[in-house]
């Protein structure tokens, strides 16, 4: 277990599991509860990278492995892609391989076909900044009404650019 | 409103915002919104009417959440508000 910052009890760092729990999908509690800690303790004690790092491992719930050079960039194992689900890192994919340098984006309820063929047609420029420190976190569900294809919900943690995919549907949005 | 869109576009995202979507099945369409209007991001925004409410057809309707969507698009159905062509599935 990683020793948790002197301010932050028990209690708050179960709270901000509960806060996440619905959006990290936690399979094992105590995992997520240790990542969280281990968070918590990083952001007080390390730099940028290392606790951007330990973030990522927060919320996929999985060790990530970091390249040599540690400047923030980490690559995605296949282990990483089976444990996230469908997580996908910034406006890219999840392939192993990858190397990204940003914060985990759900990008659910787009066929993974078509996002893959957007996505590979976008330019490098684009992608990149896509991949440059937005942070959204992002939920869907299907629907059993006739009427719905599916309810998403969405929140920016800070200020970016996203890359929006085409889609042949139309939405209602509400926003605050 | 938001409507479909025939390319991906770079769009900014501003800090702590939230967002919830209704994505319509093909098929669905307010009559007296044609949809074609809508696309590539030509929204419609619908005024508020209350902190918990905002006019759309000239009714105020409640604010949807994550979980009661569905209310909210039974109410409009069963207001003419949104229809269905069943041609389209």
């Amino acid at each position: 277990m990683y020793p948790t910052n002197a301010s932050a009890p028990e209690t708050q760092l179960r709270e901000l599991l509960e806060s996440r729990a619905e959006v990290v999908r936690a399979r094992h509690i105590e995992g997520v509860l240790t990542s969280l800690a281990r968070q918590r303790h990083l952001r007080h004690a390390a730099s940028g990278a290392m606790a951007r790092h330990a973030e990522v491992q927060a919320i996929v719930g999985a060790d990530l492995r970091p390249l040599p050079t540690r400047r923030g960039i980490f690559e995605i194992t296949e282990m990483d892609i089976a444990a996230s689900g469908d997580l996908a890192y910034g406006c890219g994919l999840l392939k192993a391989g990858t190397e990204v340098d940003s914060f985990p984006v759900r990008l659910t309820g787009v066929p993974a076909p078509y996002r893959r063929r957007v996505d590979d047609r976008a330019p490098t420029s684009i992608r990149r900044e896509c991949l440059a420190g937005l942070f959204i976190i992002f939920d869907d569900r299907p629907s059993d009404s006739p009427f719905v294809e599916r309810v998403w919900r969405c929140h920016s943690e800070r200020a970016g650019r996203f890359l929006s995919v085409a889609s042949s549907h139309w939405e209602m949005v509400v926003t605050r | 409103m938001r409507g479909p869109e025939t390319n991906a576009t770079a769009i900014d995202c501003p800090a702590e915002g939230e967002w919830l979507g209704i994505r319509f099945r093909l098929g669905t369409f307010m009559p007296q919104l044609p949809i074609v209007n809508l696309i590539d991001r030509k929204d419609v925004a619908s005024p508020r009417a209350t902190g918990r409410s905002f006019w759309l057809n000239g009714s105020a309707w409640e604010y949807p959440n994550f979980e009661n969507a569905e209310t909210l698009v039974a109410r409009l159905v069963q207001g003419s508000v949104i229809a269905r062509d069943s041609a389209v599935w």
